[in-house]
Order: C-alpha cells, then sequence, then structure tokens
C-alpha cells in the first residue's frame, strides 16, 4: 500500500518538474502574480474572504485597523478578515502601487468601508512571499 | 378553555414550539414594515434622534463638569474649616494629596501665581496660569500637547493668605501606545460607543461649525454660560438604521427559532423516554444535539450576539466543519455537545453489556468497525489539538501571567472536555468491541487483553499507512494502554464515579502532551519563519509605514502647526505622530522629527532608532512641494527609508515633518526603549521569545551583524557559513554554543551580486519538553477537574434532596478550614514577603547607583571647569546608570530627557518627594512612581554639584535591575506549590472525613432502617474503640428490640385472645338464653298436648331463627375484628419512595443503579408498607452477598413494574416455589414473614409479586401495581 503510493507520488513528482522548470521564468511569474493581486482586489471589492484564501500562509502577518496585529496560521486568517471585512463593511478597494515582480512582489491600496453607517477609508499593504506551492500573502496591513 | 389547554401538561411545549415559529413568521412580515415607517417618518426620526444625541452627549460633559466643581468647592470647604486646627507646615500639601481627590489635579498658588503646592500632573505653571483668561468659578478646558483636561479655578483666603486653586480633571488622551500599561481615556470613544456614531470635539471657545450638511455641531457650554468647546458628530444615516432594524428583526428570530428548538425537545422528551431500545435513544439524542449545534451555529449564536475576546477569531479559529469552532466559545459549544454525545454513547455501551446477540459474522463486523473507528478517533484527537496549537493565537505554555486570561481559560476548559469526551468515546468503543466476545455470556478478560495486543499493533500500521501520522509512537501507546485500564475497571473492577474523575486526569494529561509536543513542533517552525522574515527585510513595507505615517500628520497637519510662537512643544506632537501611526503599533526602529526652514530641530521623538544614524537635515534638499519619499545608504550597507512633509504655520514660515525608519537586527530588542512605551516586537513572530534567539547575519561570508548574547568564534563562523544548503538555499543544523546544543536555520539568499546568510538559532532546551510547562497547564486543569467534581456533586444532592448539614460536611469543613486557611495565609505571607525583599534589593542597587553618580560629579566636577551637562553624558557612558537632577522642585537635567520633553514624564518634582526632602529635610526618599498603569521604583538623594544642592533621581524604569525571581515567578512557584498542597488537603480531608464519619453515617442509616420497621439490621462491628461498644450496643438493642417485639406481639395476642373469648362467650350467652327459653316453652306445650301448639311453635322457632340470626351477625363481626389491620392508602408518586428506600442503603458497601422510562408514577398504596417491602426487598439481596443492585422502573400499559435485581448468590431452585409462602425461611433468624406479607399487601392493591430469575449469578425481583389514572 505504502510502495503504492510512494510510487506515485514520485510520478507526480515526476510530471511536476517540468511544471517547476516552466515557473522560474519571470514572465510565467509575473503572470501569475497578476492572478493573485486581481484575486485580491475582488475578494476586498466583494468583501469575500474566498476569493483569495488559498493564497493566505501558514503563517501570515496581519496589522488590523480593529487592533488585530500578529502572525496567524490560514485558518485563522480567513475568519480574522472575514469578520473584519463584514464589520467594516467593505464595498471598494483597488490597488494604487504594486510591484507583480519576484523576489518581493507587494501591493498597496485604499480600502473603502462602511462603518456605522459612516464611509471611511484604509491604506492596505499585501506583500507575497513564494514557497513550495506557489506564491502566499504574508502580510497583510489595514490601516 | 381551549387556548389554556393547549399550554397544559407535554402540549405547552409543543404550543411554545407552535407559539414561536409563528412569531418568526411575524417578526419576518413586521421586519419590511419596520424599515417601511423608519423609510417613511425618517425626517422625524433623524430631527429627535439628532437632538437626543446632542442632548445627551452635552450631559456627559455636564456631568463631568458638575464632579469637577463639587470636589472643588468640597476642598476649599475643608481647606478652611480645618485651618487653624492643624499645625502642620505641610497643611495644604496634605490635604489635596488625599485619596478622595486623586483622580483630580490640584495646584495652588499664591496671589502672586507662585506654585505653592500640588498633587500630581502638571497642568498649569505660573505663566500658563498668568495666560488664563476665565473667570474664577468657570470651567474651561486646557489643551495641553498630551492631555485635555477640564479645568476650573478658584481663590480662597486662609488667615491672612491668598491662594489660586486650579482644579483639573483628564478627559482625552491625545497619545497612544500599544502596550498592557497604556490607559486609555478618551471621552470621544466614549461618546462614539454611547451613540453609536463618528463624533468629533474642539476644545476651543472659538471652534465653527461644521458646514458638513452630514454632521451636527453643538456648542460646549460651561457653568458660565460660555461657550468653551464644541463637538460634532454624524448624524444617523437612513441606510444604517434601515440595516439595524433589519438586524434588530434577524437577531429577533434568531432567538424565537432557539427558543423553539428547546422546547420542541422537551415536548418529545415523553416519546423519547418511552423508546425501549437504548441504540435507537442514543442515536436519537445525538442527532437532535447534532442538528441543534448546526442550527445555533446557522442562526450566529452566540457569535452574532457577543463581541469581545471570546468571539474573536484572532485567539482561536479552525475552518473545521465550516467554521463550527471559529473562536474561542464556538468551540467551547462544540466541545459540550461531543461531550453529551459520547458520554450518551458510553451509557449506552455499557447498559448493552450482554445483550449483543448477533451471528459471529455480524459481531466481527460490529468490532472491526469500532476498531477502525477508535483509531480514526485517535488520529482525530492529534489533529484537533495540532489545530488548538497552531490555529491559534495564545501561546498556552508562555503565558506571563499566572492565571489565564479569559480566551485562554476558555480554551483550556474547552481542550479538557473536549479530550475528555474523545476518552470516554474511546472507552465506549472498547465496551462495544469486547461485548462482541463474550465467553459463555460472560465478558472474557483473556479476550481484553488479546484485543489490548491487537489495537496496540493495529495503531503501528494504522499509523505507517498516515502521510503524517498525529502526535508520537509513545502517546499513541500511552492512549491506548490507559484507555484500555479504564474500560478495564468498569469492566471488571466496579463502574462508579471515580473511573469519571481517572478519565478526566488521563484526559488533561493527553491534551497537555500533545499540546506540548506541537507547541514544540510550532516553536521549531517558527525559527524558520523568523529568518526568512528577516532575510531581506520588505523594504515595499517600510515605504508604506513612512507614507502612511506622513499620511497621518498630514491629516493633522492644522492642529499640528497652530502658530508661528515658540510655543509648541514639537517632541509631543512628534510623540503623538509616532503613538497614532504604524511606526508605534509596528515598533519599528524609527524617529519623527520637526524641522524649520533652517535646518534646525524643533521636536522629535526616536525609538530604537540608533543615533549614529541620525541625519543631519539639509534644508536645502527638501522638496517643499508636497509628501515624498526617498532611502539613504549609512553606515555602509544600512538602509533607513526616510519621507518628509511639509507643512506651514499659516502660510508664514515652512516647516517640515520628518519619518526615518529602518530596520536593524542589532536593534530588535529596543533595549534603550523604556519598558512603559515598549510595544509588540512584530517583526518576530510571536511564538518565540525573542529573548532567548541568537540571530547571525553574514554578508559575503563574513560576520555583519549579530543578536544574543553570544559571540560566534571564527571557527563557528566558518563552519556556518559553509554549511550544505537545500536547493531552496536553506538548511536546517544543530551547533553547540557554550556546550549548549542549539538548532539552527540557515537560509542563503543571493540578491544584487552579493551573498546573504542569515542564521537564527534557538536552545535545543527551549524547544524541549520539560516539566514546568505541563504542570502549568496541568494545574488549570485540575482547577477545571475539581470544580467539575464540586458541580456535579451539587447537582447530585440537589436531584436526591440530600443536602444536609452532615457530621462528615461538618468534619470536612472543620479539617479543611484548619489546614487551608493557613495555607493561603502562608503563601500571602510569602508573596508579601518576596515582594518587600525584592523592593528593597530594586531600593538597595537604586541607591548603590545613586551613591556611584555622586561620587563621580564629585570626582569631575569638583576640581575641573567642565561643564556639568558634559559629565552627566560621560557617566551615562561610565557608569551605565540613567539619572535625573532635580534643581528644587523643576527637573534640570535627564538622561532620559526626551520623555520629560514629551510630557510623559512631569518636569515638576514628585509633590510627595519635594514634602519629604525640602519641606520636612529628609535626606532621601522612595516612591512608586508610574507612567499611566506601569509602576517603577524612584530613589531621590540629594547631591552637591559646584557648590549647589540638586535632587538626584535613579529609577528602575530607565535602569534595569536584575532580581534572583521576579513576582511572576514567585507567583508561579506558590501557585504551583500551594496548589499541590491544598489539592492533597482536600484529598486527605476528605478521605479522614468519610473514615471518621463512616461508623456515625451507618449507624443514622441503620436507625433510620429501624425507624422504618426493619429490625434484621445489623451493623459489622469494628474491632477496638468506643465505636465498637457503639456498635456492639446497637446491635444488642435492634436484637432486644425484636425480641422484645415478638414477645411483645405474643403476649398482646394472648391477651388479645383470652379478652375476646370472654367477650364471644358473653355475646353467645345473650341469644342462648331466650332460645333456651323458647325450646322449654315448646316442650311443656307439647307434653301438655296444648292445643296453642302450633301457634306457640311458630313463635318458638322464629324466635330461634332469630336469635341464630343474632349469632351469625356476632360470628361476622367478630371475624371483621380479627381481619389485618385497616391499610393507609393515598395517592403519591412512586418514584422519589424508591429513592427514599435505596438512599437508606447508601452506607453499604454495594453499587446501585436506578433506572427508568419515566419522570413520575402516581399510584394509590400505602407508602409505609409499601417502602417496608421495598426496604425487604432490597435487604434480601444484601443478605444474599449482593455487590450491585440494579432497580428498574418501567411504566407499561396501566401498571408500573419495578425489577429488583441482583448479583448475589440467588434462590436455591428447590425453594423458588415456597418463598412467598407464611413461615418460610432459610436466615437462621428470620421469621419467614417478609415475601408473604408483601405478596399479600402487593395483591391486596391489585398488584403482584414474582420471581423473574433467579441464578448463581443473581436474582430478580418484579412488582407490579396498577398506575392511578
Amino acid at each position: 500500500m505504502i510502495i503504492i503510493r510512494r510510487i506515485a507520488l514520485l510520478l507526480l513528482l515526476g510530471l511536476c518538474i517540468p511544471l517547476k522548470a516552466q515557473i522560474e521564468d519571470p514572465a510565467v511569474h509575473t503572470a501569475i502574480l497578476i492572478d493573485v493581486f486581481r484575486d485580491i482586489e475582488v475578494g476586498f471589492n466583494r468583501g469575500d474572504v474566498s476569493e483569495f484564501s488559498k493564497y493566505l500562509d501558514s503563517r501570515t502577518y496581519l496589522s488590523l485597523s480593529n487592533g488585530i496585529s500578529g502572525f496567524y496560521s490560514s485558518n485563522q486568517s480567513f475568519y480574522i478578515l472575514k469578520d473584519f471585512l463584514k464589520d467594516f463593511s467593505a464595498f471598494n478597494f483597488r490597488f494604487t502601487n504594486k510591484a507583480e515582480l519576484p523576489p518581493s512582489p507587494f501591493g498597496s491600496g485604499l480600502l473603502r468601508f462602511n462603518f456605522r453607517g459612516v464611509r471611511k477609508s484604509s491604506l492596505v499593504f499585501i506583500s507575497l512571499k513564494r514557497d513550495d506551492e506557489g506564491w502566499k500573502i504574508s502580510q497583510i496591513t489595514i490601516n | 378553555m381551549q387556548f389554556k389547554k393547549l399550554f397544559r401538561g407535554s402540549n405547552k411545549y409543543f404550543s411554545i414550539f407552535g407559539l414561536s415559529i409563528l412569531l418568526v413568521i411575524i417578526a419576518g412580515i413586521i421586519s419590511p414594515i419596520a424599515e417601511d415607517i423608519v423609510e417613511k417618518s425618517w425626517e422625524d426620526k433623524l430631527e429627535n434622534e439628532t437632538k437626543s444625541i446632542e442632548s445627551q452627549a452635552y450631559l456627559v460633559f455636564k456631568n463631568i463638569e458638575q464632579n469637577l466643581i463639587n470636589t472643588k468647592n468640597e476642598l476649599i470647604a475643608n481647606l478652611k474649616k480645618d485651618f487653624g486646627k492643624s499645625k502642620s507646615a505641610t497643611y495644604l500639601f496634605d490635604r489635596i494629596n488625599k485619596e478622595s481627590n486623586k483622580n483630580y489635579i490640584t495646584e495652588i498658588f499664591n496671589s502672586e501665581f507662585m506654585l505653592k503646592t500640588w498633587n500630581h500632573s502638571t497642568v498649569f505653571d505660573s505663566s500658563k496660569l498668568k495666560d488664563e483668561f476665565h473667570f474664577y468659578g468657570e470651567s474651561f478646558f486646557s489643551d495641553r500637547d498630551l492631555v485635555v483636561y477640564l479645568s476650573v479655578k478658584d481663590t480662597f483666603s486662609l488667615g491672612s493668605d491668598s491662594f489660586i486653586i486650579v482644579q483639573s480633571v483628564p478627559i482625552e488622551k491625545k497619545y497612544f501606545i500599544g502596550n498592557t500599561y497604556y490607559n486609555k481615556l478618551s471621552i470621544k470613544n466614549k461618546l462614539e460607543n454611547n451613540f453609536d456614531t463618528q463624533f468629533k470635539i474642539n476644545f476651543s471657545h472659538n471652534a465653527k461649525p461644521s458646514m458638513d450638511g452630514r454632521e451636527y455641531s453643538a456648542s460646549i457650554t460651561n457653568n458660565f454660560g460660555n461657550k468653551i468647546g464644541q463637538f460634532t458628530f454624524r448624524k444617523p444615516t437612513r441606510d444604517y438604521s434601515l440595516i439595524e432594524t433589519g438586524n434588530f428583526f434577524t437577531a429577533l428570530q434568531s432567538l424565537l427559532l432557539l427558543n423553539g428548538i428547546v422546547f420542541l425537545a422537551f415536548g418529545f422528551r415523553k416519546d423519547f423516554l418511552a423508546v425501549e431500545n437504548n441504540f435507537y435513544k442514543f442515536l436519537l439524542i445525538s442527532f437532535y444535539l447534532i442538528v441543534f449545534r448546526v442550527l445555533i451555529f446557522m442562526l450566529g449564536i452566540p457569535s452574532e450576539f457577543l463581541s469581545g475576546k471570546l468571539v474573536s477569531a484572532g485567539y482561536f479559529s479552525s475552518t473545521f466543519g465550516y467554521g463550527i469552532v471559529k473562536s474561542p466559545i464556538e468551540f467551547f459549544i462544540t466541545a459540550v455537545i461531543f461531550f453529551l454525545i459520547t458520554y450518551k454513547a458510553l451509557n449506552y455501551s455499557i447498559n448493552s453489556i450482554g445483550k449483543s446477540n448477533f451471528k459471529t459474522i455480524y459481531r466481527i463486523l460490529i468490532a472491526a468497525f469500532f476498531v477502525i473507528l477508535f483509531l480514526i478517533a485517535l488520529r482525530s484527537f492529534g489533529a484537533s489539538i495540532r489545530s488548538v496549537i497552531f490555529d491559534s493565537s495564545l501561546r498556552y505554555f508562555k503565558d506571563p501571567d499566572l492565571l489565564p486570561n479569559s480566551p485562554m481559560a476558555l480554551m483550556q476548559l474547552s481542550v479538557l472536555i473536549f479530550s475528555f469526551s474523545v476518552l470516554i468515546g474511546c472507552i465506549s468503543f472498547l465496551i462495544v468491541i469486547i461485548n462482541q466476545f463474550r465467553k459463555n455470556n460472560k465478558l472474557s478478560k483473556l479476550y481484553f487483553v488479546l484485543l489490548f495486543i491487537g489495537l496496540q499493533i493495529l495503531g503501528e500500521v494504522y499509523d505507517l499507512t498516515q502521510v503524517s501520522p498525529q502526535g508520537t509512537p509513545l502517546i499513541r501507546i500511552l492512549f491506548i494502554t490507559l484507555t484500555f485500564l479504564i474500560t478495564y475497571r468498569i469492566l471488571f473492577v466496579k463502574h462508579d464515579n471515580l473511573n469519571f474523575i481517572f478519565t478526566a486526569f488521563a484526559a488533561s494529561f493527553f491534551a497537555i502532551i500533545i499540546m506540548n509536543h506541537y507547541n514544540l513542533q510550532l516553536e521549531k517552525e517558527s525559527i524558520k519563519y523568523t529568518a526568512l522574515e528577516l532575510t531581506w527585510p520588505n523594504e515595499n513595507w517600510l515605504d508604506f509605514i513612512v507614507l502612511e505615517t506622513l499620511s497621518v500628520a498630514a491629516e493633522e497637519k492644522d492642529k499640528l502647526i497652530t502658530n508661528s510662537n515658540n510655543k509648541n512643544n514639537y517632541s509631543a506632537k512628534a510623540f503623538n505622530i509616532w503613538g497614532n501611526s504604524l511606526l508605534q503599533k509596528e515598533s519599528v526602529n524609527s524617529e519623527v522629527v520637526f524641522i524649520d526652514s533652517s535646518g534646525n530641530v524643533l521636536g522629535e521623538f526616536t525609538y530604537g532608532f540608533p543615533k549614529k544614524y541620525k541625519e543631519n537635515w539639509n534644508v536645502s534638499e527638501l522638496n517643499y512641494n508636497g509628501l515624498y519619499t526617498f532611502e539613504r545608504i549609512i553606515g555602509g550597507n544600512q538602509k533607513v527609508k526616510k519621507g518628509v512633509l511639509p507643512v506651514h504655520d499659516y502660510g508664514l514660515e515652512a516647516k517640515f515633518i520628518c519619518v526615518s525608519v529602518m530596520y536593524d537586527i542589532n536593534s530588535l530588542l529596543f533595549s534603550e526603549v523604556p519598558e512603559f512605551i515598549s510595544t509588540r516586537r512584530a517583526i518576530v513572530d510571536s511564538t518565540l521569545n525573542i529573548n532567548s534567539l541568537k540571530i547571525f547575519e553574514f554578508k559575503n561570508g563574513e560576520l555583519i551583524s549579530s543578536f544574543g548574547d553570544y559571540t560566534l568564534s571564527d571557527s563557528e563562523i566558518d563552519s556556518l557559513v559553509n554549511v550544505n544548503f537545500s536547493a531552496d538555499g536553506s538548511a536546517w543544523i544543530t551547533a553547540a554554543f557554550n556546550d549548549e546544543l542549539h538548532y539552527i536555520y540557515l537560509v542563503n539568499a543571493v540578491r544584487e551580486n552579493s551573498e546573504k546568510i542569515l542564521a537564527v538559532a534557538l536552545k535545543e532546551k527551549d524547544v524541549s519538553w520539560n516539566l514546568y510547562d505541563f504542570f502549568k497547564v496541568f494545574f488549570v486543569h485540575s482547577i477545571y477537574i475539581i470544580l467539575g467534581i464540586v458541580f456535579v456533586s451539587i447537582v447530585y444532592l440537589a436531584k436526591q434532596r440530600a443536602f444536609k448539614y452532615s457530621f462528615r460536611s461538618k468534619l470536612l469543613a472543620a479539617f479543611l478550614f484548619i489546614s487551608i486557611i493557613p495555607l493561603f495565609l502562608l503563601a500571602a505571607y510569602i508573596r508579601d514577603l518576596t515582594e518587600d525583599k525584592n523592593d528593597e534589593a530594586i531600593i538597595y542597587k537604586l541607591k548603590k547607583r545613586a551613591d556611584r553618580a555622586g561620587k563621580y560629579f564629585d570626582t569631575y566636577l569638583s576640581s575641573s571647569t567642565i561643564n556639568p551637562e558634559t559629565v552627566y553624558k560621560k557617566a551615562v557612558y561610565d557608569l551605565g546608570i540613567n539619572f535625573t537632577l532635580f534643581d528644587g522642585r523643576e527637573m534640570v537635567y535627564s538622561t532620559d530627557s526626551e520623555y520629560y520633553e514629551i510630557e510623559l514624564l512631569s518636569r515638576r518634582l514628585n509633590p510627595v518627594v519635594y514634602n519629604q526632602m525640602m519641606n520636612k529635610g529628609y535626606n532621601e526618599s522612595i516612591v512608586k512612581e508610574n507612567v499611566d498603569n506601569f509602576y517603577y521604583n524612584s530613589f531621590y538623594t540629594r547631591v552637591n554639584i559646584l557648590d549647589k544642592e540638586f535632587i538626584l533621581n535613579v529609577n528602575d524604569a530607565f535602569n534595569s535591575i536584575l532580581l534572583p525571581m521576579s513576582e511572576t515567578e514567585v507567583d508561579i512557584f506558590l501557585f504551583g506549590s500551594y496548589s499541590l498542597a491544598g489539592l492533597l488537603i482536600i484529598i486527605f480531608s476528605t478521605v479522614l472525613a468519610n473514615q471518621i464519619s463512616s461508623p456515625i453515617r451507618k449507624l443514622t442509616q441503620a436507625t433510620n432502617s429501624v425507624a422504618h420497621g426493619d429490625l434484621d439490621i445489623q451493623l459489622e462491628e469494628p474491632t477496638r474503640g468506643e465505636v465498637k461498644d457503639l456498635i456492639t450496643g446497637f446491635n444488642m438493642m435492634v436484637n432486644e428490640l425484636k425480641r422484645s417485639q415478638a414477645e411483645l406481639a405474643k403476649a398482646e395476642r394472648e391477651t388479645a385472645w383470652k379478652e375476646m373469648a370472654k367477650q364471644v362467650a358473653h355475646e353467645i350467652k345473650n341469644p342462648l338464653t331466650p332460645m333456651k327459653l323458647s325450646v322449654q316453652q315448646l316442650i311443656i306445650a307439647k307434653k301438655d298436648g296444648s292445643d296453642k301448639f302450633d301457634h306457640i311453635f311458630e313463635k318458638v322457632t322464629e324466635t330461634v331463627i332469630k336469635q341464630i340470626e343474632s349469632l351469625k351477625n356476632i360470628a361476622s363481626e367478630f371475624s371483621s375484628f380479627a381481619r389485618m389491620p385497616g391499610l393507609k392508602v393515598e395517592l403519591f408518586d412512586l418514584l422519589p419512595l424508591v429513592n427514599e428506600s435505596v438512599n437508606l442503603f447508601n452506607e453499604e458497601s454495594v453499587e446501585f443503579k436506578i433506572e427508568k422510562n419515566i419522570d413520575s408514577v402516581k399510584i394509590e398504596a400505602d407508602r409505609d408498607q409499601l417502602k417496608r417491602s421495598l426496604i425487604n426487598l432490597i435487604r434480601n439481596s444484601l443478605q444474599a452477598n449482593s455487590s450491585s443492585i440494579k432497580v428498574d422502573i418501567k411504566s407499561i400499559d396501566e401498571f408500573v413494574i419495578i425489577n429488583i435485581s441482583d448479583n448475589g448468590k440467588g434462590v436455591d431452585p428447590a425453594n423458588s416455589d415456597k418463598i412467598f409462602e407464611d413461615n418460610f425461611t432459610t436466615k437462621e433468624k428470620g421469621m419467614g414473614l417478609g415475601l408473604s406479607m408483601t405478596k399479600r399487601y402487593l395483591e391486596n392493591l391489585g398488584g403482584e409479586i414474582s420471581l423473574v430469575k433467579s441464578s448463581v449469578s443473581g436474582t430478580t425481583f418484579q412488582i407490579k401495581i396498577p398506575i392511578s389514572v
């Protein structure tokens, strides 16, 4: 059983090698990063974290204007951001500054939200980092 | 009447459910109508709400003002009243420093505006008071750089002296520090929270009303009717009000639905209890609990109704079950529901012992299924605890506080409940498995052992098939072993409440070791994350921080530059900018500087920003056209990100706000930043204690910077830079530094043609299992377990209505009182003593430092012409001592002057110190001082510098004092040792109280039994002592009573028979006489041949028949008289009577179990007779050497059936037909009346008793009694 699974894993790994080689191309990276940032933008615009939750790293640094600050697991980050976007009724977000190139891609922009019936805005900073599974969100700062 | 019927009996629950659903629908219908009403009447509503907010917000100010004026008036009145009585030279000082005045700042000046006395912070000095234009007695805002006060000034006279008093109360702090010491104070926040809208407060009398139509401005007028400020708030919006209305109805519907679900369960309770099959019962209750949990989760209960830490995903959150454990409170509720299900599973599995009669193949399949379930449960347990560690920001083993905070306490409770549930779930699986393999219908110990070995092997095999097995093999082996041990006790020793206590402690043990296992894994992973974070600081983020800080400053720039005179405290303004920006929140090395158009620094605030990197600003290079950022390379390779915001004071003179941030490994600890201002060190993963890390940075093979208390040797540097990195440029190695093994994670990154290696090391023992961590959590769990035991005992006693102030409880209370109280007193004494000793040690060390500083000044300033300030600065470097000098009451020099400059520390001498040293002539003064909630020790002494006397202050806020044991460490030590002692005392006290009171309790129970007619009772006699005499006496007394009762009964019977015989003779004689006379008359008539013979015959026979009838009546009456005594029949609930009967045997060493499918059942019977019958049956079981007696009460059709089963030696089959006969007994001292009388009694009631089962393994008697309709 284990042997079969290990063989399957080896085969899968073999299949991944050409893919990985392909990913090393900067243009491919940029294309992926464009998608990541678009998903994040869509997620914040809709107030829907699930749009970009797959990019949350197992240790994501969050610093939010509601006092949340620290490193959180992807599970925690998902609910923290979900609660935040719900409480602050986010309705518009756009990256005003982006670097979609390795090694330190980041984006910053303005998040508009409705808090207690009052429209406000916060500066947002999001940085990405690369791990074995692709590009992950390493930090989200909303202040 | 029909309506009332709906709310009677079990109907009421369905009616309430129906009503709840109806209300949900009505709320759904009303909601849009209410929203429509809000929309249509919006203009009126808006006006009303705006006016309401205005008046209430105004009232908030007026209340503060009124309290301020009242306190000031009271203070003046008291000063005048007591003046003359006191001869003290410090009369004014003593009065204003009273506890009652501690929330107010009082400053008293003489008529020349010279400060006479004060209590704490500084609000006014002479010049500020002179500039103050308000009338005496009139309130006004004192807008200072860090705090806004509401003040009132007044005058008063004492004797011939006139004084000016200024009383102030702080209402708004402008600065913010994100640490635990910061004491938030904001009237703006208070108003925003009260009225759920945004507020702006202008503390100026010439504030202009807002021109924004969405806002409403109102003046704040003082007690003289003069405007002193203005508050502006956002008017309520229609959209928000509509959302709120909708939310209100949604919440209402959720609560109504919850109410309905709960009552629906009560409605089906009777049907549920009537279900005969225990398996279906278990399935039903589990189904209901799961549905209930899912429904309340979907309704948002309690998360949507609560706020705060317990519902915050920031503390714990898992995506398991679509978020059913997304916060500490949700996890707790899920754990409780899980516990209820597993508890029912355990009950079901125990009850089904011996009842599985499937074919062998099915039994094997069932067993295999539960073996798999057991292994899955074990793995899920590990995975869940892993989530508790990895998906939580709570550091269970690193919490510095002795008592956990609310989320930590709830998480630890939830983990304990969850682990307990897993254990009892696994135990129930084992019981089900072993129940499938019975030998001669009995559980087999051999099969049990075989199952244990088999499961250990299968556990290993199962882990081998897993990609990432949970926990460790040792944990798995221990888990299986302990669950088997507890199961063994349940099945083969005794099933009692002790099993639950063992399981609870086992659950705590497993939860903690698995938590610790994953915590160590997390900490190890964190070394890696820290290294990756530190490898290349995110420069874009630093740019963002600079930009954000300047944006904050730009929004507030009108307030920052108010006029062109020099009274602006730019350092305080820089501090406010820092505090309200990401600089403070992200705790980065930074500075905020104000410079003028000539490049002069007007004021600044620095946070961990090395002085060597400070910029000499060249104004000609600065851009006047708006906010911009740039970077500087300093010191060879250090990047500093900078930003500049030009600002103008009314367009006249340009000034600049300049922000610099940098990232420096050497400054990670911010050692030069005092504790009261230190914020989170966000750059390093909070999982790790940064103080325990060693970080080394290499560039092109050379060590360029390091952090930590270790210096690498050349060979160590070589070995670190030459490690074999993996393809992704990282490496895990272990190495010894100072003979201590370290885990080291290295990252090798090549960028911009340079190779950079970063190594993060942590001692191996810091990421190893240790007992201290284990016990820290175990004690918290122990407290929960003890509370659980107490709670269950109280519930049990309340249910049994057995609350009484017993001899045992008195003894226990006495033991605990005389042992726990001294223990607590001793702990408090030791804590106080340690605190005092610590304070003494601190003061001693501060004093030594002050002496050294004083001598240093003497040495360098007495015989030279060096500028004193130069000597002071040199002293800091030479002595490593931070100090402050006061000339009179004013601060003249401080090594930490920036905190005085920003006015976080008062430049004015502590009034207590001033009073002691200036007024009372003390040479030294020791006081506790504070910044918000940060308290520190301060030592003041006199020093002579250049023939002038100064007061030198040295404190432990700016001087680090190392103590052998901190207060927290003392607390943990005391808590640990004294909790253990307390726990042992409770256990020993309970055992002792139990033992001492045992004979008394047995005697009480026995006396109770005797009182209820059970004279067969005999107590076991101890070997010696007074108790032996007492019990021997009791047994003799019962025997004597029994003998006397028998004799008395016999004598009574004889007397009664004699009396009856006399009566019978007497009664019989009466009819015999007329019968004799009549017969004689008939004989005479016959002899005489009387012609009236026929008439006489008729008359005589009539008389004789009459008398015979009379004799018959007499016989009937005597027969009635001789019958059994009459029954005292009444209507009552049978169940309490069964409980009472069973409770009489509480002290017997037998396990009682009562099972019932009804909550109450009414019968018509004689209570005492029935109780005697039950006692008799139970007594018979005990005398048959039973160790377990089960009373099963069921309601079937029109009868209540009571089955009394025991595991005694049983009834001899040869006697089973005779046991209900009179005078039949197999006991030495028995009379053979108990069962026969019980039979007769029950038959009189229309019921019956029968022997259902009897064998060598036990007997079951069945009693059947008609239920009263």
